[in-house]
């Protein structure tokens, strides 16, 4: 439990998001995926002769000397992913709990992923999201565009919720590059956005990861008698008395839950629910695992 | 427990604010921002109930800091633990031993004729007060006026007195008249609690011409005129008290010019005797009539007075506390030791006057005006209650961290609770 109120501080007293996300990746995460490096590939497959049109700078000038003739040395290119990134910017995302609220614990799993692709290499994109507007960085892979990437994240705004449509996704799609998609919400704004959202990512092939976050007192109602309770839009308040409320609350939210789940998981999709009292390394590290385990 | 200042108890009235924002706030808690609102229910139960009483504890919490916030205010103090000397025996024998404390309490001091000529009984017991904190003490000895002197102080302790001679009703120990023709008497009574002097008027008693005689063995009658001039030079305080005591005795009093000399303060004329009361010499030469806030010795002299019946110092034994005396030293004059604080001032120039007045006359100096018995009483018990206070040990230290402690558990259970 260190862990988490090491980090539960960091995150309530406002630490640069930069820091914290480079000091979950170089604590205990391991690669997303085996990574290129820069540069050509290094591991040997196997040569083929020189074919007119082909990059001079690959021909193998040792076997040159050896058998007077071209070749071309092939590795084993692995395959480069493009990240892309989702962070939900809604007006439920500014729920709070801890001292922190939802949508800083979800820039924390946002930077820790862009700090890491950084690291391996890979390039990686990022939408913050909501209906009113939708803010997008480009794929880029340098460290130029991390410091963008960050500063986008530390300057953004909740407010309104997940964008109805899909629309603005379209222009980002492009069926050349595999691309892995994460997703960070509360998914919490009704299922239609959600089903059309899953239906985009499809067309584009991608393999896509929600990471849905919610707090212990969203889902048990916290312990005090009489709560005071307003919507994230702000336009209703309630005053409610938990414990005759909590089970119905408990039934209709796990309704909600089942039903997301089921219509967004699918061959390509995964959903984890975070508990915003886990630490963002522990979290990770799960969801990380059980993906290489696939 | 004792309290410095009770009138802030009713402070203690405030607790009742905190019960009235407990049961006032139920709805009003700060409004949480609940991403899954939608998934409430609607509200289909019965009200709450009217005055339902939530989150007690922290309810109990703010009641507590108030009463800790007022008993601190009110100056909460642990009684001294004291041994509890309940008794001091003193007893006038031929050798004066050391006080000894006995096992049950009682302390036991001897004291000799030439300590009780010295001293003064008064003077004896106060010290014994002083010293030990008892709750009552027993006085054996002869007592006889002679040996009773100087002013019966107030105390704390019951002073009970054993003496030989049991001797009921008043005495009466000076007459005297005023030019209207009345006559005043100076009347001594003695009881348990020792001897009461007043002073009252009284029909015409018998006179015996113009001098002091004494007639018969507990009456005298002395009649005349006593009369006191004060000098209008003489400063407030000095003139205020010198008019305080020939107003007690009863005297007739002015100021007149022509007696005027620089450096006198009051004369008195008794019959043919005139006493002085000359201005006083401070120990650096310089003439002034009054000493106050001066630590140095002050002389007053007096002429006229018959000097042969000087006494020694009167003064207390080296105690706690320091009061400053008065007492005729061998060479007739008055001297003053210690601090005179200014607001004691005009009482020290009543006292000396008194003094004078009484010895002009030629009684034996005997006790100053009593004071009355209520204000004796009062005396006791606040003097009682002014030695707790000085005896025991503030608890305000600890009062004021429970408070601190109490304030943090507030503030941290408030804003979880949403209160």
């Amino acid at each position: 439990m260190s862990e988490l109120t090491k980090e539960i501080a960091s995150l309530a007293s406002g630490g640069r998001l930069s820091i914290l996300a480079r000091h979950i990746v170089d604590g205990f995460l391991m690669g997303l995926h085996r990574g290129t490096r820069r540069g050509t590939g290094s591991e040997f497959s196997q040569y083929r002769s020189y074919q007119p049109g082909d990059d001079i700078r690959l021909i193998d000038w040792k076997m040159y000397g050896r058998s007077d003739r071209y070749y071309i040395r092939e590795a084993d290119v692995e395959t480069s992913v493009t990240l892309r990134l989702f962070l939900d910017a809604s007006a439920s995302m500014r729920y709070a709990e801890n001292g922190y609220d939802r949508f800083r614990y979800a820039s924390l799993i946002i930077a820790v992923l862009g700090t890491l692709a950084h690291r391996q290499g890979d390039s990686f994109a990022l939408h913050i999201v909501n209906d009113r507007e939708q803010l997008l960085l480009r794929e880029g892979r340098d460290t130029q565009h991390l410091n963008r990437f960050y500063e986008m994240i530390e300057s953004a705004v909740c407010d309104g919720s997940w964008p109805g449509s899909p629309g603005w996704l379209y222009e980002s799609l492009n069926s050349g590059q595999r691309e892995l998609w994460v997703v960070c919400s509360d998914m919490l704004d009704g299922l239609d956005p959600w089903i059309s959202f899953v239906k985009t990512a499809g067309i584009s092939g991608s393999e896509t990861h929600f990471l849905q976050i919610l707090g212990a007192d969203e889902v048990n109602l916290p312990e005090q008698k009489m709560m005071t309770v307003k919507d994230p839009e702000q336009r209703q308040i309630r005053n409610i008395r938990t414990a005759a409320v909590r089970n119905q609350y408990q039934a209709n939210l796990e309704k909600y839950l089942d039903e997301l789940k089921n219509r967004v998981m699918s061959e390509k999709t995964s959903l984890d629910l975070v508990m915003m009292d886990t630490p963002v390394g522990t979290a990770l590290r799960h969801i990380l695992q059980r993906r290489q385990l696939r | 427990m004792i309290l410095i200042s009770p009138a802030w108890l009713w402070l203690l009235a405030a607790a009742a604010v905190p019960v009235a924002v407990h049961l006032l706030n139920r709805k009003q808690g700060k409004p949480v921002l609940l991403g899954t609102f939608r998934f409430l229910p609607e509200q289909t139960f019965a009200k709450a109930r009217k005055f339902e009483l939530h989150e007690t504890f922290l309810l109990i919490v703010r009641i507590a800091m108030i009463c800790i916030l007022v008993l601190l205010l009110a100056g909460v103090m642990i009684p001294a633990e004291q041994e509890g000397v309940q008794t001091v025996m003193i007893t006038e024998t031929e050798e004066s031993e050391n006080p000894e404390k006995t096992d049950t309490g009682v302390v036991e001091i001897r004291v000799s004729p030439q300590e009780v000529d010295e001293t003064g009984w008064w003077n004896l017991v106060k010290q014994a007060d002083i010293d030990y904190q008892p709750d009552a003490i027993h006085v054996a000895g002869e007592l006889t006026q002679a040996r009773f002197t100087a002013g019966r102080p107030a105390m704390r302790a019951e002073v009970m007195w054993e003496h030989r001679e049991e001797t009921e009703g008043e005495i009466i120990s000076r007459v005297w008249q005023s030019p209207e023709g009345v006559y005043s008497a100076w009347f001594q009574q003695r009881d348990s609690t020792g001897v009461r002097h007043h002073i009252r008027e009284i029909p015409a008693p018998e006179i015996l011409g113009d001098s002091l005689a004494a007639a018969g063995t507990d009456t005298v009658a002395y009649a005349g005129i006593l009369r006191a001039v004060i000098n209008t030079d003489a400063p407030e305080p000095a003139a205020a008290g010198l008019e305080f005591a020939t107003r007690y005795w009863n005297m007739d009093s002015g100021s007149n010019d022509e007696q005027e000399q620089p450096g006198e303060l009051m004369k008195i004329s008794a019959g043919e005797k005139e006493t002085v009361l000359e201005s006083i010499i401070k120990p650096d030469g310089t003439t002034d009539f009054t000493g106050a806030n001066s630590q140095a010795i002050m002389e007053m002299n007096i002429t006229g007075l018959d000097t042969t019946a000087g006494e020694g110092q009167i003064i207390l034994r080296s105690g706690k506390y320091r009061v400053p005396v008065m007492w005729r030293s061998g060479d007739g004059n008055f001297r003053v030791n210690g601090e005179i604080e200014e607001s004691m001032e005009a009482w020290f120039f009543a006292g000396a006057g008194h003094r004078v007045i009484r010895e002009s006359l030629g009684t034996v100096p005997a006790l100053s005006p009593s004071m009355p018995e209520e204000q004796l009483r009062t005396e006791r018990t606040s003097q009682g209650r002014a030695a707790e206070i000085v005896a025991g040990k503030p608890a305000g230290g600890r009062l004021f961290l429970c408070l601190l402690a109490l304030w943090a558990l507030e503030r941290l259970l408030a804003p979880r609770r949403g209160m």
